[in-house]
């Protein structure tokens, strides 16, 4: 086999700078795709993280998930407390999973002596509706006025 | 030292120096040198664009010489021994092609020099002797690329290791020998006698005694290494043994050894090489494998990268995809998490998955575990009233509860502290405070464990 550098048209040094360039461009994608190997084990770990996380709240969800209600059942609900409670606050629904958080807010004030009495049947109330209570906050203000504040929850299935 | 040829692992050697040329071929094996021997005519079949030719050259077309320059630095004195040479030769060194051994320090043991400084071997033959040499060649056997003298091929060959010995190797031919002579591992001389006898030879090794160094190895013995031609090493054996009574040292191949020993230096690296005198078939013939080995070398370079480029493209192709499966599946888990698309990445997801983990315990803290706040608020309210005492503060929620109450004189405030042990409350506290108006202020508190 002949060849003629000539016919090349490129100096001996030429072409080994030349291609010195092309070995080190080439290394340096190697490195970059070395380093992106790197990038992806983290996001690994980090998706079996979230993974334990997700666990954690779908056992979470699944004890809500026998007390969840329909959306109709929830509108009733809402129905109610209005109609019990005029004056209570309904929050903003947290959405969880497949799950909607509802809240309420139901202020009750009650002079002695039947203060008791009246922090009882609104308790009694309460108990009748397909709702859990989340707080209980009791304070007794000037006069003896006893001043509560119950914060309701319940849950419907998305 | 390298020799000046890029080596193509195959060799035809011919010791040239003997009536008919003794030739043998070499090949290289990794570490390992193969050898044959080839029949004169047949030589031609074994020559090709891959076979390096090799002649011995004969003490009588070129000469071996010591030179000397006084000089340490090393590369100085390379750059002078040109002219130390010229001044020794009875011609104009232009009209010569010349190699240098190695410079090494004139202080090395065994050198048959007694000049400090530095000092190397040098081989030199007149160009005309080369055209001979080359035009004799052709004519019997074919193209001879390069000479390499067969006195110090013969030395090296022999792979000697540093002794305080003189040593003497003798190469029996048809009608001449040669006679190799040094001390230790260093080489000294080459010399050629006619016929086989001995008297002759021990007269250039007595030179030899007195001139070198004036005389310092004048007392020395000699170890003799003889090989040749088969009918001419017996007698001359005997008669070293015989009138000396000194045992020799065979050469081993027989009659090939020294053709061999040519053909090995061009394959292997080792002791005493020189830039090999080439003839313009040589000089183009190592011009072209020059320009081969750099095409070849381009080509490598070129598949190399090529290689490392695509592979490169491939692997990232591969792990942006397989990052991307990682992606999607984090979004989806991010998504079962929160309930929405969530678009965030990293350590950061973990970090705002775990809060909203915590926020949702939180929120959902009251449908833990069966617990019925309605119920506990109900027992509290109820038992206070039973007993006729008043609430003052009662806060509650799954993880605490804490209850300030008037009780009379009568009650204690334990039916509380019950009601909240058995829904499930530890840590509970009672604290007495005033007693007022014929009773007591109590305040209890109590906390639950994890839910």
């Amino acid at each position: 086999m002949t060849i003629s550098l000539q016919s090349l048209r490129v100096s001996m040094w030429g072409s080994r700078i030349v291609l010195a360039f092309v070995l080190f461009f080439c290394l340096y994608l190697l490195f970059w795709a070395t380093g992106m190997e790197q990038r992806f084990r983290s996001d690994q770990k980090v998706l079996q993280r979230l993974s334990v996380v997700e666990h954690d709240v779908s056992i979470l969800h699944r004890a809500i998930h026998g007390i969840a209600m329909s959306a109709g059942t929830s509108r009733r609900i809402y129905e109610n407390i209005e109609s019990i409670a005029p004056q209570a606050v309904i929050h903003e629904p947290v959405l969880m999973g497949a799950y909607r958080l509802h809240s309420a807010e139901l202020s009750v004030t009650s002079d002695a002596p039947r203060a008791a009495e009246n922090i009882l049947e609104q308790i009694q109330l309460l108990q009748t509706l397909p709702i859990r209570l989340g707080s209980v906050d009791v304070s007794v203000g000037a006069g003896n006025r006893l001043s509560a504040m119950f914060l309701l929850h319940w849950v419907e299935s998305l | 030292m390298q020799m000046n040829i890029p080596s193509t692992g195959k060799v035809l050697s011919i010791e040239l120096g003997a009536g008919d040329p003794v030739i043998v071929r070499s090949e290289r094996h990794g570490a390992r040198v193969s050898w044959a021997p080839v029949a004169a005519p047949d030589a031609g079949q074994h020559i090709s664009e891959e076979v390096f030719v090799v002649g011995g050259l004969t003490t009588d077309r070129g000469t071996s010489t010591w030179l000397t320059a006084p000089l340490k630095e090393k590369r100085k004195a390379r750059e002078v021994f040109p002219s130390v040479l010229d001044t020794k030769l009875p011609f104009p060194l232009k009209t010569c092609l010349f190699s240098l051994s190695a410079v090494m320090s004139s202080a090395r043991k065994g050198l048959p020099l007694s000049a400090s400084g530095s000092a190397a071997l040098a081989v030199v033959m007149r160009i005309g002797e080369l055209e001979q040499v080359t035009k004799e060649s052709s004519e019997r056997i074919g193209v001879v690329h390069a000479l390499d003298h067969e006195g110090v091929a013969l030395w090296s060959g022999m792979e000697f290791s540093y002794t305080d010995v003189l040593r003497v190797v003798v190469w029996c031919r048809n009608e001449s020998m040669l006679i190799v002579i040094g001390a230790g591992d260093v080489y000294w001389s080459s010399h050629r006698v006619e016929g086989c006898n001995l008297e002759d030879v021990m007269r250039i090794i007595n030179l030899q005694k007195q001139v070198v160094c004036a005389g310092k190895f004048i007392n020395y013995e000699f170890d003799w290494y003889v090989g040749g031609l088969d009918e001419r090493v017996e007698p001359f054996v005997r008669d070293i043994e015989e009138t000396l009574g000194k045992s020799v040292n065979r050469l081993p191949d027989g009659p090939y050894h020294l053709a061999r020993m040519l053909g090995r230096r061009a394959l292997l690296p080792g002791s005493w090489r020189l830039p090999y005198l080439l003839s313009p078939a040589g000089e183009s013939w190592r011009s072209v494998l020059q320009k081969r080995r750099y095409v070849k070398d381009i080509l490598l370079f070129g598949v190399l990268s090529l290689s490392i480029f695509a592979g490169s493209l491939y692997f990232r192709y591969h792990v942006e995809s397989r990052r991307n499966a990682v992606h999607s599946e984090m979004q989806e888990t991010l998504k079962n998490i929160f309930g929405y698309p969530v678009n965030i990445r990293g350590a950061y997801a973990v970090q705002a998955a775990e809060a909203e983990l915590v926020k949702q315990q939180d929120a959902l803290a009251s449908f833990a575990n069966n617990i019925s706040l309605s119920k506990i608020a109900g027992e509290v309210v109820a038992g206070i009233a039973n007993r006729r005492g008043f609430l003052q503060t009662f806060a509650l929620s799954a993880p605490r509860v804490e209850v300030g109450m008037w009780l009379p004189e009568t009650e204690r405030p334990g039916f509380m502290m019950e009601i909240f042990r058995d829904q499930g409350y530890q840590d509970v506290r009672v604290e007495k405070g005033d007693s007022v108006e014929g009773g007591t202020y109590y305040s209890i508190f109590a906390k639950r464990g994890a839910l």
